[in-house]
């Protein structure tokens, strides 16, 4: 299975990737869908993992990652920098072992064409090597610690144009784990308000993407200021771009309060959101067409009377004669009329339209993924064990 | 600092004042020895005032002038001079009490910075400006030019948190978002190429982690010094005023009843069914059961008889006319007379005791048999349950007393039982004992006009 990604390139001995794509300006950010599936007909198993492993899995590139120029020649370099980077790897029947560390590409390289692990997980750079970590273990002033780590991001792939009434924290879209033309774009809204917002607000440059195989998107900030962060200042970036709050009880679990939203809000709905909801999703899910998909909208709306006087206008005009896109932006404008007319006093009803439209389209992230420095995270490269 | 005998006069001290200490480093000072512990616990009144507070949740309003209050009330010292050193002075001095383990350099650090947070919160934009600068934090204030650039941006910001637009002098900090998680976390601030846009008003937030961070690392190392050197070196002199100055109990000690001097046997009864704590009220029914008691529980609710008014005449009837079906008279004046004169100061060395505060009850450790102690600490939920029904207490308040119970806010728990069944705020809370007692003999009286 192809996974193609890009990366910036930076002049300097930051991460340098033999991907092509990196030759790209940021502006370009090409990720490829998956492409359609397996060209191994019998789905996984372990000799194509070996094969795989042997002859396409990019081991010196992953080493010359993760050395972040470590592996040069010069008088900075830190020649125990790779040896210190936690691996941990999923063998056959689940059998699970942390604390690989490999001071070398081609103790990496043997280590897992030898193993072959049906899964491979980062983990951060530590004080010293995890290896010895036990020696370290009884001094008890926190001597075996987290040093260094990217600053990753899970975001959660969701939304089923099947179920719409499904309200789950996590919604699969399509059956299992087949990925399906429809909910791709949504990951690359996803993508391109987080992308945003963490170069244009954080100042970070060095962005990887990668398509994780099953339930989304990982993003792999790579800068040095990045891989420095402590577990709170990580926090306060999950947070940052965390809108929804809640769980299954609560309707919406969006809001949005304030007379104004953020910059950052305000730029990702003018800039992605309004836009691929109008243009797209509305009339690709016919959010609008049926009473079971209208009702799921109108019980957001934070007034009953505005609801109920909506309600009664689409019941009357069920059999119209346009086609059911129209019907869905029809509906959709006259919804904004009435919640942004300068008839309605209360700021959270005119609030309403961009809380809909952000619980359609705003990305969820996995928030423990990022949290925390000694997450691990699937390696990009992987083949996933479930779709190959 | 240089501790020295209360003797010696202690020279001039001129140290340059700030309107706000940051507490960078101990002071060249010289202390008197007395100086040295009545500083500490006047600070550490300001201390526990707080952190009673924060756990009763009150606001952040609230809280700002409680600080405030316990400041003034208790830190004020002789001239404007005197009273910096006081408060550097007890700061150090709190240090080195506090920074003996994890879990007292926490609470301590917690204190400390909420203090702090008040405290820099009350002073004028002006002074918060100087101290900024002190704190030696890289932050330049935003330029006019970079200012009406980003004035949009830092307007919407505001207005997102339903305040008014910045004025056009308004001042603003560019600082790295990593140093102001708080804000970026909650979207508080305009970012922008990894740096936060910070309003004066937020600045506090700047300050108190900074301040929070100091002080941090300083107590691990005078932990560490106390550790290796001081502890040993004061052996004799500062280590046992600084090991027994985090349990002290503050508040008046009891030892000389005033108001109610005189209580008798025969009122007895009927007060402590209406005006003693929990704790003595089990007591004494156990007394009046058991005709028995053993030697802590004699302890804790002989004292407290003592400091409510009982004479030492009385006291000994008393106890005699409990304990005599049990352990017969002549067993009662060679066991039990002499503790008795013994706590009431009349033999062996004469020291008057001093009737146990509530700290000292709830860390006694009652064993089988025992019945003394804290029944809200003591107590399995069950009996402690049905002991406050027996007091009337509503089932409501019940449940809120749990609370506070598995919460181990003991002495709310006890201050909570003390409204419910007097039907009025205590907001002081209760400390000890006998102030649970005179609190409400006062309630009573301003009711009936009697000794109820």
């Amino acid at each position: 299975m192809e996974i193609r990604v890009s990366i910036d390139r930076e002049k300097d001995f930051e991460a340098e990737m033999t991907k092509e794509e990196a030759e790209n300006g940021r502006d370009e950010m090409l990720i490829d869908g998956p492409e359609q599936a397996n060209t191994v007909p019998d789905g996984f198993n372990a000799t194509y993992l070996r094969i795989y492993y042997g002859k396409l899995f990019p081991h010196a590139d992953i080493f010359k990652w993760m050395s972040y120029g470590n592996d040069g020649k010069h008088p900075a370099c830190d020649k125990s920098y790779f040896g210190r980077r936690e691996f941990s790897f999923t063998l056959e029947n689940d059998i699970y072992i942390r604390f690989q560390s490999f001071n070398s590409v081609s103790e990496l390289e043997n280590s897992i064409k030898e193993k072959c692990p049906f899964k491979i997980d980062i983990g951060p750079v530590y004080s010293v090597d995890p290896a010895k970590r036990h020696a370290y273990a009884q001094s008890g002033h926190n001597v075996f610690t987290p040093v260094e780590r990217e600053l990753v991001f899970d975001i959660l792939r969701f939304f089923s144009h099947q179920d719409i009434t499904d309200y789950d924290d996590v919604r699969y879209c399509c059956t299992g784990a087949d990925v399906c033309l429809e909910c791709w774009p949504l990951m690359t809204v996803a993508i391109k308000v987080i992308d945003t917002a963490l170069r244009d607000d954080f100042g970070f440059n060095h962005i990887l993407w990668v398509y994780s195989g099953r339930r989304g998107v990982h993003c792999w900030v790579c800068d040095g200021k990045a891989r420095r962060l402590t577990n709170e200042q990580r926090a306060s970036i999950a947070d940052y771009f965390r809108v929804y709050k809640g769980n299954e009880n609560s309707n919406k679990k969006i809001s949005l309060p304030g007379p104004v939203l953020h910059p950052f809000l305000a730029r990702s709905y003018t800039e992605v959101l309004k836009g691929f909801f109008e243009a797209k999703l509305l009339s690709k899910q016919n959010l609008l067409a049926s009473e079971e998909r209208y009702e799921k909208i109108l019980e957001m709306i934070a007034d009953a009377s505005v609801a109920s006087e909506l309600r009664g206008r689409w019941q009357e005009n069920k059999r119209l004669s346009m086609s059911k896109e129209d019907i869905n932006i029809a509906r959709w404008e006259q919804l904004k009329h009435i919640l942004q007319s300068g008839k309605q006093k209360s700021q959270g009803l005119r609030r309403c339209v961009e809380e809909i439209v952000f619980s359609f389209t705003y990305p969820r992230l996995d928030m423990e993924v990022s949290k925390h420095m000694n997450h691990l995270l699937k390696a990009p490269f992987c083949v996933h064990p479930k779709t190959g | 600092m240089e501790v020295v005998r209360s003797d010696r006069k202690s020279s001039s001290n001129d140290v340059v004042v700030s309107t706000l200490p940051l507490y960078r480093s101990a002071p060249p000072l010289e202390v008197r020895l007395e100086d040295f512990e009545l500083f500490a616990m006047d600070r550490l009144r300001v201390l526990k005032g707080i952190s009673d507070g924060l756990s009763r949740g009150k606001k952040p309003e609230e809280m700002e002038n409680l600080a405030m209050d316990l400041w003034k009330a208790n830190m004020r010292h002789l001239e404007a001079t005197e009273g910096v050193n006081k408060d550097v002075i007890s700061h150090f001095v709190l240090r080195l009490v506090y920074c003996r383990t994890e879990e007292l350099r926490k609470w301590f650090l917690s204190m400390e910075t909420a203090l702090f947070r008040y405290r820099f919160h009350s002073k004028s934009s002006e002074a918060q400006r100087v101290l900024m600068s002190e704190f030696k934090l890289p932050y330049k204030p935003v330029s006019n030019a970079e200012f009406e650039s980003v004035k949009d941006k830092l307007g919407q910001v505001a207005r997102s948190m339903g305040q008014t637009l910045p004025a056009a002098d308004a001042i603003f900090y560019k600082v790295p978002f990593e140093e102001v998680p708080e804000l970026v976390a909650g979207r508080r601030v305009f970012i922008h190429k990894g740096h936060a846009y910070v309003a004066m008003n937020q600045v506090v937030s700047l300050v108190v982690t900074q301040f929070r961070s100091n002080l941090s690392k300083a107590l691990i190392l005078t932990n560490r010094k106390w550790t290796s050197t001081i502890r040993e070196q004061e052996k004799d002199r500062l280590a046992p005023i600084v090991e027994a100055l985090c349990t002290s109990y503050l508040g008046p000690d009891y030892s000389q009843p005033k108001e109610f001097a005189e209580i008798s046997i025969k009122d007895i009864d009927q007060i402590s069914k209406t005006s003693f704590p929990l704790c003595m009220r089990y007591l004494f029914e156990k007394v009046r059961e058991d005709h028995h008691l053993k030697h802590g529980g004699r302890m804790q609710l002989g004292l407290f008889l003592k400091g409510v008014g009982l004479k030492l005449d009385d006291a000994l009837a008393f106890w005699k006319a409990e304990f005599v079906p049990k352990v017969g008279a002549e067993r009662f004046d060679k066991e039990y007379a002499y503790n008795i004169r013994h706590n009431y100061g009349r033999e062996g060395k004469r020291t008057d005791y001093t009737p146990y505060s509530c700290q000292k009850i709830i860390s006694s450790t009652p064993g089988v048999g025992d019945h003394h102690g804290c029944p809200y600490r003591h107590f399995s939920e069950e009996n402690l349950r049905a002991a406050l029904a027996r007091m009337g207490v509503g089932s409501r308040v019940v449940e809120d007393v749990m609370d506070k119970v598995h919460n181990r806010h003991y002495q709310l728990a006890c201050t909570l039982t003390f409204e419910a069944v007097h039907g009025s705020s205590c907001d002081a809370g209760i400390n000890h004992p006998n102030q649970y007692f005179i609190d409400s003999q006062k309630i009573l009286q301003s009711k009936n006009g009697s000794v109820a």
